[in-house]
């Protein structure tokens, strides 16, 4: 008959008295000091629901009136949040006075306020009290789901203290309802959380809970460690209420481990503690605990005492928890006793009580909770997955768009550059061949212009000067004819002027013509000496003219104007010089090239003359002054009865 | 349709708008250049045959015959 031996454990849930982490308030006559001087607005309700908390924990009497104070405060003030902190705070009294229809009203007003406002936080805390209670009465589906909301509100709002609670309540909840594996799993978890947080609060009643799975794994004494350090910590908040549950608890691991002696004197402590706050619910955990110490050690009397007792408060104050175990013990009394018809009534009230609490429909509820939870949370954790990967996606799209555009303006502002560059190659070279076009046109106008007026000019020479020197030829002329009596000296030096006057007309023609015409070819120059070699040919009959180019002379070779007009004028020269004095058969002109130089040469087969005898004539200085002119060497050579040669040396340009 | 696909179909569309409008001035560009390069060039040619005009004339003197009038042909087109 040891069924009921860990379900007799207190084990702890937790009561969100207040919204901040620490529970009590270290040093309370400060806060006193503030509250005197506190003017009547909001931070005062606060400050009462603080102070209402702290004596919920240390002194549960004076609790109240400073939260209905604070309440009352608030509904002056219109301020809801005052309302629901203070009627919430009022709720977590009434529970731990073992009043739990009370506590209901109250926190049943306060989640209406919650709800209304949207609080949260609010919902979070008033949530985990209404489970408290619910545990309280061993409504244990009404007070998982509601822990589960719980926990979903506090996750939502990363309050680490508020998770912790929820995990501790939910395994309170499954150590109830004998689900010690996941007992163990949430009362663990909610310990580290207030490890890491160091809430003394949840740290006592996290040291108490591992104790109780220590007790349930038979690990006596390492029980008690757990239990003693909830202990300390409960001392030093000044928690007299949890210092008598975890006393209770210690003694229960004595008793576990077969110390009744000192697992009597530990419950005594703790139940004189129990009375003395009139702590109903734990009086009536401590009087079956009791009183299962009193059966172990066969006083049967005094544990019935005790169970009875306890039976009697639990249903004065609807503390169900513990009833069954209670009526177990009296069973085993009664067994003891030898009543055993008792013994079976205590045991059909046990197994009643037991399968209202735990029965199957309870346990598959219980799951259909945590699973619906566990889903609901997958689902949000799955939700945020893809809220984040739909995040990370369109940053990386967002990254992609901002890398694409930025190539694609970067390849459209470079084809917009290169597009401008070829414009512009495109005007540049335009301009420069345009440029190049009007500089020729510019050149070849103006050198047309000047040629224009150099002949215009050169025609104004022609008729001035040309008519006046034909009117002094024909003058000379009139008087040669005109006067008969004229001597044959003064004829003659009168028809010397005229022939003079005569080849200054043709030196001015000529000259104008070299003026006006810029150059002249060799194939040029051989025409004109060729239609003059043709013509003396006609005009003599005895005489053979030739005129020869050799092929190396370039046709095309250019030579100024005067160089040309020159060389023609020595050719005509000599050639007329040969047809007048040299009898001679043959009479050739050859034009050849040596040694960079143009060679023009004039030869008979005629008489020939002594150069020496022979002075320089009118026509001989004409052929030499022309070659000078041109820097042309000027030779003739000339032999008896052989023939002469005159020849022209032209440098090459 | 991805970003990629919207930029590489708006890079396109952008660069045969831009190439379409560029060749358009291009054209018109190489037009007006073509129009003012024959006139040059007409210009050119009208001077040119004004020098062979002149040289020609002047390649017709004759040395023997001294016919410099006729070689010296005025063009009264030519404004000094």
């Amino acid at each position: 008959m040891r069924l009921y031996k860990f379900l007799a454990l207190a084990i702890l849930m937790v009561s969100s008295h207040n919204l901040w982490a620490q529970e009590t308030i270290k040093n309370i006559d400060s806060a006193f000091t503030v509250l005197r001087e506190a003017p009547e607005d909001t931070s005062k309700v606060i400050l009462l629901q603080r102070i209402g908390a702290h004596y919920n924990v240390v002194h549960l009497d004076s609790a109240k009136a400073f939260l209905k104070q604070g309440f009352d405060l608030a509904n002056k003030l219109d301020y809801q949040r005052g309302r629901w902190i203070n009627l919430s705070a009022l709720g977590v009294y009434h529970e731990r006075k073992t009043q739990y229809d009370s506590a209901m009203v109250y926190l049943n007003d306060a989640l209406k306020i919650v709800e209304e406002t949207n609080s949260t936080k609010g919902y979070a805390n008033v949530l985990n009290n209404i489970a408290a209670v619910q545990i309280r009465k061993a409504e244990y589906q009404e007070a998982l789901k509601n822990m589960f909301d719980a926990l979903k509100a506090e996750e939502e709002l990363g309050n680490q203290n508020g998770i912790a609670q929820a995990y501790n309540n939910i395994g309170v909840v499954y150590y109830y309802t004998g689900n010690y594996d996941k007992t163990t799993h949430y009362l663990t978890r909610a310990l580290e959380i207030q490890e890491e947080l160091g809430n003394l609060d949840g740290l006592q009643n996290g040291y108490n809970n591992v104790g109780a799975i220590f007790e349930y794994q038979k690990k006596y004494d390492e029980a008690i460690g757990s239990y003693t350090k909830a202990l300390e910590i409960s001392r030093n908040l000044g928690d007299v209420k949890q210092e008598a549950t975890f006393l209770s608890n210690i003694a229960q691991s004595y008793m576990s481990k077969g110390d009744y002696a000192g697992a009597e004197s530990i419950f005594r402590e703790s139940i004189a503690l129990k009375i003395d706050i009139e702590d109903y619910n734990g009086m009536v955990n401590g009087y079956i605990s009791f009183g299962q110490l009193l059966l172990k050690q066969e006083k049967l009397e005094d544990a019935k005492r005790y169970l009875q007792e306890a039976i009697a408060l639990s249903k004065e104050y609807d503390s169900k928890i513990a009833l069954p175990e209670a009526y177990a013990a009296l069973a085993e009394v009664a067994e003891k006793e030898g009543k055993f018809n008792r013994s079976v009534d205590y045991l059909k009230d046990y197994i009643a009580l037991k399968d209202s609490i735990l029965n199957e429909d309870n346990a598959r509820i219980l799951a259909e909770t945590e699973a619906k939870y566990q889903t609901e949370k997958k689902e949000k954790e799955i939700l945020q997955q893809r809220a984040l990967i739909a995040e990370k996606d369109l940053e990386v799209r967002q990254k992609n768009t901002l890398m694409y555009g930025g190539f694609g303006l970067a390849l459209i502002l470079g084809l917009l550059g290169y597009l401008f560059y070829n414009q512009q190659k495109l005007k540049n070279q335009q301009l420069q061949k345009e440029g190049e076009l009007k500089s020729a046109l510019a050149a070849i106008e103006t050198q047309n212009k000047l040629q224009e007026q150099r002949l215009r000019i050169s025609r104004d020479l022609h008729d001035n000067i040309g008519a006046q020197l034909t009117f002094i030829i024909s003058s000379i002329d009139n008087l040669k004819y005109g006067f008969k009596d004229i001597g044959e000296k003064l004829s003659t030096r009168l028809s010397g002027i005229s022939s003079f006057t005569g080849n200054t007309i043709y030196e001015l023609r000529d000259t104008i013509w070299a003026m006006n015409k810029n150059n002249i070819t060799f194939e040029d120059l051989q025409a004109r000496i060729s239609n003059f070699i043709e013509k003396a040919n006609i005009a003599s009959d005895a005489m053979k003219f030739s005129f020869t180019m050799t092929s190396e002379v370039d046709a095309q070779y250019t030579l100024t104007s005067v160089q040309g007009m020159n060389i023609y004028r020595v050719i005509q020269e000599a050639v007329n010089n040969a047809v007048k004095y040299s009898e001679a058969e043959n009479i050739s002109v050859v034009i050849s090239e040596k040694n960079e130089h143009h060679h023009i040469q004039i030869m008979d087969d005629g008489k020939g003359f002594n150069i020496s005898e022979i002075g320089a004539g009118n026509g001989l200085n004409n052929m030499k002054k022309r070659s000078r002119e041109i820097d042309a060497v000027f030779e003739i050579n000339s032999e008896i009865d052989t023939g002469t040669s005159i020849s022209l040396m032209l440098l090459k340009n | 349709m991805n970003s990629l696909e919207i930029t590489l179909s708006l890079v396109v569309s952008i660069g045969l708008f831009l190439g379409w409008v560029f060749r358009n001035k291009n054209r018109k560009i190489r037009s007006i250049y073509a129009e003012k390069i024959t006139a040059l060039n007409a210009q050119l040619e009208t001077n040119k045959k004004q020098l062979r005009k002149r040289s020609t004339a002047l390649d017709r003197y004759d040395f023997l015959k001294y016919n410099l009038l006729e070689a010296l042909v005025v063009q009264s087109e030519i404004r000094l």
